[in-house]
């Protein structure tokens, strides 16, 4: 065959501007621009329309129609419905909205009403400046919100709080808060926040409710079902990573502070202090990366006052350790530590082994990497710019397997 | 054209068929039949092409199958596809600088009329009437790196050119936002491609972050409207069904095949049908469908919206060997691009991710398989190779002086990388095959050159298996003249012919240990005129490895 196409391909001259003829009508042609002529002229005797398959018009008009995004983003005239959007474990959330501002505007404005399949109510409205954009150094957010969350998960406090004492609250709070975020260099970011919220807590109506498994008394806050906080905060954060190809690799470090006065019965001031280190080390060349993450959350209640229970941080779940459920350790402090062997598959798709740990105390005697609770396990992330990631996680715990699908990056 | 019907015609061929006509060879096609009728646009659904071109080789032709749309001298046609330009003419530095341009930028100290606009998106941009009436689209540069899109686009332009393409006028322009006027009744689409009125406030954002010169005024690329009706996009792949001149598949067209070394060469990932356009154009009474390239930011170290991305040239958008790799390699198995050293950013951010270090032309890939890049042969990779070492240095930088880098050290990087490249894909197009070319007879002699001893490609010595037939063109029969006699010149005196009438028949094969495949005969047929023997045809005998494959 090889010989074959040696011989095929040295007398190349054959087509065309080389052909030879083709039968006896062509002899007849003397010159290569006739036989060229004819071979266009038996061509122009059966020309059809260049056109697409029908195959191709259908994938083209699904381009055309810009969907999902226009549907899921602008809407009809900025009404659009709406997926997610609530505190992990909601079930499924559904809702609709309307949007202004995605292009060419001074802000953008959007409100939305959510509700979930656990009977969470949800409406919130947001107003940004200028709209969120690629390379903007500044930004200020006003956002109001209001939640009916009816069963949220309670496990109790404690590091040691058992899976089995499984108990549900009712979350209904209203807030508003004003965000500043300044991005002057782009290695120094620092934000400012400020506002106030509602809060109503009551019995969960799935499953147990708190009462039912733990004595009010031992839950912080849960007996003062009515309150009223102001609150007030900010951050400052080092962005040291090199950012000229992907992924990032460096150190980001960010502090948080934030204080919260209740206005409303006086027993829940408190002041919360987070200190959160990531840092993404290249083994070899990008494509493979070691992720680390130190994270740790102190809220100090005044003298005499407690922080209530459903303002305090929790561990479990997509964004901490993966092997167990959203919101199963809370108390007023904790520790993380995670780490995730990441290495590319696709420019568009990272698979990792991960590793987490963590722990919640409320002594600060405590803040050591004792008697942590671990999870390991397996992601695929698939991610496209520019800010888009969807994360698969299936990991294991002493209390079994879990499989989270979530959005945006672990850390 | 596949192997059974070439056969079919070969085979059909009777035996007195001649094999060079009168009017051989070729150089300008002139047999273009009038297109009365404007064909219709070709609107391709991006995803489809991508796909299908991923899973699919959309050819027809078997791989190692050589090119139809050449002359009996291997070259390519001028015509409708392509104008043989510094290749074979050598251009002056003036032109070379001057390109495709034959009229002047639009004018930025007079009004710019905006006619159809389109907002973010990927890249906003608008359409603009100059006073003259003039058309231009107008394309910004990444708002954060200045100077990387409108450069690429101005230096491919000029180079593409100058190698044989149709292009459009690209032109750098510096314009003051108050020199912009907008039509009544013009529309703005937006990325969901909703259209809305243009007014100058929606004009004025879209526009406020591009940034501005000391002067207030704003760098953008003017690029023309190509003469004629444009009819969009043409494929890579079979032919023009509309258009009774496009007779040969494209796929099988020397300058679409050999545009993958140029490509290659200036790092054009993005050569695929959305970036051709057709123009339905009108010459001397006739009209005829002319085929462009366009689009040309992309090129380079632009990725046309942002630097160009890093994967991008060491292997496709969707490379299933390359993720079948990564995926069981857990990381251990270190991705091509991975190893790339680019420039250091942000000092050469306006050039963007542009290298040679790592850069091996035959390993280079476009965005998605491309079907004629797919069957570019040995002889196809030569007669680009040949083309594109014909500029000088002088000749590049002069050309690279068109992107008008603010920061000369921009244009000294960019142009040390654009030689390093020029001579890796020269030195791999012309040692592919047996790399003799520019036959001539002078003095009595056949003479010739051996261009990878020109250019230094090759350090061994080269000798010539030469032997001189007497060649009946209306039979193809041969009778030998002389022994093949191996020698180190590179000219060999033409033998006693048997009659007047005779064609001669040289075939050479270069000897070097260093490229045994050098061995492939080339044949060079000449034929008697009244003013002496004068080269009619060149049939280079393809090597063993003829194709190169991108998958």
């Amino acid at each position: 065959m090889r010989s074959l196409r040696r011989f095929v391909g040295s007398w190349t001259f054959v087509a065309l501007f080389v052909a030879p003829p083709l039968g006896a009508q062509e002899l007849e042609a003397e010159t290569r621009e006739e036989m060229l002529l004819r071979k266009r002229r038996e061509k122009a005797q059966s020309l059809s329309p260049y056109g697409i398959t029908k195959a191709e018009a259908r994938v083209k008009g699904i381009e055309d129609a810009r969907f999902p995004q226009k549907i899921f983003q602008k809407g009809w005239r900025g009404l659009r419905p709406v997926i997610g959007g609530m505190p992990s474990g909601s079930g499924t959330v559904l809702g609709g909205g309307y949007i202004r501002g995605l292009e060419n505007e001074y802000f953008q404005f959007q409100a939305n009403g959510r509700w979930s399949t656990k009977g969470y109510t949800m409406a919130d409205a947001e107003l940004v400046i200028p709209p969120p954009q690629h390379g903007r150094r500044i930004e200020f957010k006003l956002r109001g919100e209001y939640r009916d969350l009816t069963s949220l998960r309670f496990y109790g406090l404690g590091n040691d709080s058992s899976v089995d004492d499984q108990a549900t609250y009712l979350l209904n709070d209203q807030s508003m808060t004003a965000y500043f975020w300044l991005n002057p260099r782009g290695l120094l970011s620092l934000g400012a926040m400020g506002g106030f919220v509602r809060t109503l807590t009551d019995s969960g109506d799935a499953d147990r409710s708190i009462e039912e498994v733990f004595d009010p008394v031992e839950v912080p806050g849960f007996q003062d079902p009515r309150t009223e906080y102001g609150f007030t905060g900010g951050w400052v954060e080092f962005d040291i990573r090199d950012k000229w190809e992907e992924p990032p690799v460096g150190i980001v470090a960010r502090v948080t502070s934030a204080r919260y006065e209740d206005t409303g019965i006086s027993r829940h001031d408190f002041t919360r202090i987070v200190g959160d280190v990531k840092g993404y080390v290249p083994l070899g060349r990008r494509n493979r990366v070691l992720a680390l993450r130190l994270r740790t959350s102190h809220s100090l209640p005044d003298d005499g006052k407690e922080v209530p229970f459903y303002l305090m941080e929790t561990l479990g779940g997509a964004k901490d350790i993966r092997g167990f459920l959203e919101y199963r350790f809370r108390d007023t402090r904790n520790l993380l530590v995670s780490a995730e062997y990441r290495w590319e598959v696709w420019n568009y798709t990272d698979f990792s082994f991960f590793f987490d740990a963590g722990k919640v105390f409320h002594d600060a005697s405590d803040f050591n990497f004792k008697n942590m609770h671990t999870g390991y396990g397996f992601g695929v992330r698939v991610h496209a710019p520019p800010n888009f990631v969807l994360r698969f996680d299936l990991a294991n715990s002493t209390e079994g397997l879990r499989f989270h699908v979530s959005g945006g990056p672990s850390f | 054209m596949n192997v059974e019907l070439t056969l079919l015609l070969l085979i059909a061929m009777p035996p007195q068929a001649q094999k060079f006509y009168a009017d051989d060879p070729v150089l300008v096609d002139g047999a273009l039949l009038d297109v009365p009728e404007k064909p219709a646009e070709l609107d391709l659904s991006d995803l489809y092409d991508r796909f299908s071109h991923v899973f699919k080789d959309m050819g027809k032709s078997p791989l190692g199958t050589e090119a139809q749309s050449v002359n009996t001298l291997d070259e390519a046609v001028d015509g409708d596809w392509f104008v043989n330009r510094h290749g074979s003419k050598r251009m002056s530095v003036e032109e070379l600088v001057r390109g495709p341009n034959r009229g002047e930028p639009p004018n930025p100290e007079e009004t710019w009329t905006v006619f159809r606009s389109k907002s973010q998106g990927i890249t906003p941009g608008f359409e603009i009437r100059d006073e003259s009436g003039d058309r231009y689209v107008i394309k910004l540069d990444p708002e954060e790196v200045p100077e990387l899109a409108s450069a690429a686009e101005v230096i491919a332009t000029k180079i593409f050119y100058a190698l044989g393409y149709h292009v459009p006028e690209n032109y750098v322009v510096r314009v003051h936002p108050d020199r912009f006027a907008i039509e009544p009744g013009t529309q703005v689409e937006d990325k969901f491609g909703d259209k809305s009125a243009l007014t100058p406030f929606r004009f004025h954002r879209i526009i406020r972050r591009i940034p501005r010169l000391p002067d207030g005024t704003m760098r953008v690329t003017a690029s023309e409207y190509v003469p004629g009706i444009p009819i969009r996009h043409r494929r890579y792949f079979e032919t023009r069904s509309d258009d009774p001149n496009d007779v040969i598949p494209h796929e099988d067209r020397r300058e679409q095949r050999g545009l993958r070394l140029f490509a290659a060469w200036l790092n054009h990932d993005d050569t695929r049908a959305q970036n051709t356009m057709d123009s339905w154009v009108e010459e001397n009474g006739k009209h005829y469908v002319r085929h462009y390239l366009l689009d040309f930011g992309s090129t380079f170290g632009s990725g046309s919206v942002d630097m160009q991305l890093p994967h991008l040239s060491f292997h496709y958008w969707l490379d299933l060997p390359v993720v079948k790799k990564n995926l069981v390699g857990f990381g251990f198995h270190v991705p091509e691009y991975r190893k790339a050293n680019w420039p250091e950013f942000p000092e050469y951010e306006p050039v963007g991710r542009w290298e040679s270090e790592l850069f091996e032309p035959v390993k280079w890939r476009n965005d998605y398989p491309n079907p004629a890049f797919l069957r570019m042969t040995a002889r196809d990779a030569f007669w680009a190779a040949k083309i594109l070492m014909k500029f000088t240095r002088e000749e590049l930088a002069a050309m690279v002086e068109t992107g008008e880098y603010s920061d000369p050290e921009d244009a000294r990087y960019f142009l040390e990388v654009l030689l390093e490249r020029q001579l890796k894909c020269g030195r791999f197009g012309i040692n592919a095959i047996n790399p003799l070319d520019e036959f001539r007879i002078e003095d009595g002699e056949l003479r010739f050159v051996n261009l990878s001893e020109r250019y230094g490609f090759v350090e061994a010595a080269t000798r010539y298996e030469i032997q001189w037939f007497a060649f009946d063109n209306e039979t193809g029969a041969r009778r030998e003249l002389s022994e093949a006699r191996t020698q180190r010149e590179t000219r060999s005196g033409l033998p006693a012919t048997p009659s007047a009438e005779s064609f001669l028949l040289a075939e050479i094969r270069s000897i070097n240990l260093d490229y045994p495949h050098w061995g492939a005969s080339i044949g060079v047929y000449l034929r008697p005129g009244a003013a002496g023997y004068e080269i009619v045809g060149i049939e280079r005998e393809s090597p063993e490895i003829a194709t190169f494959p991108m998958n």
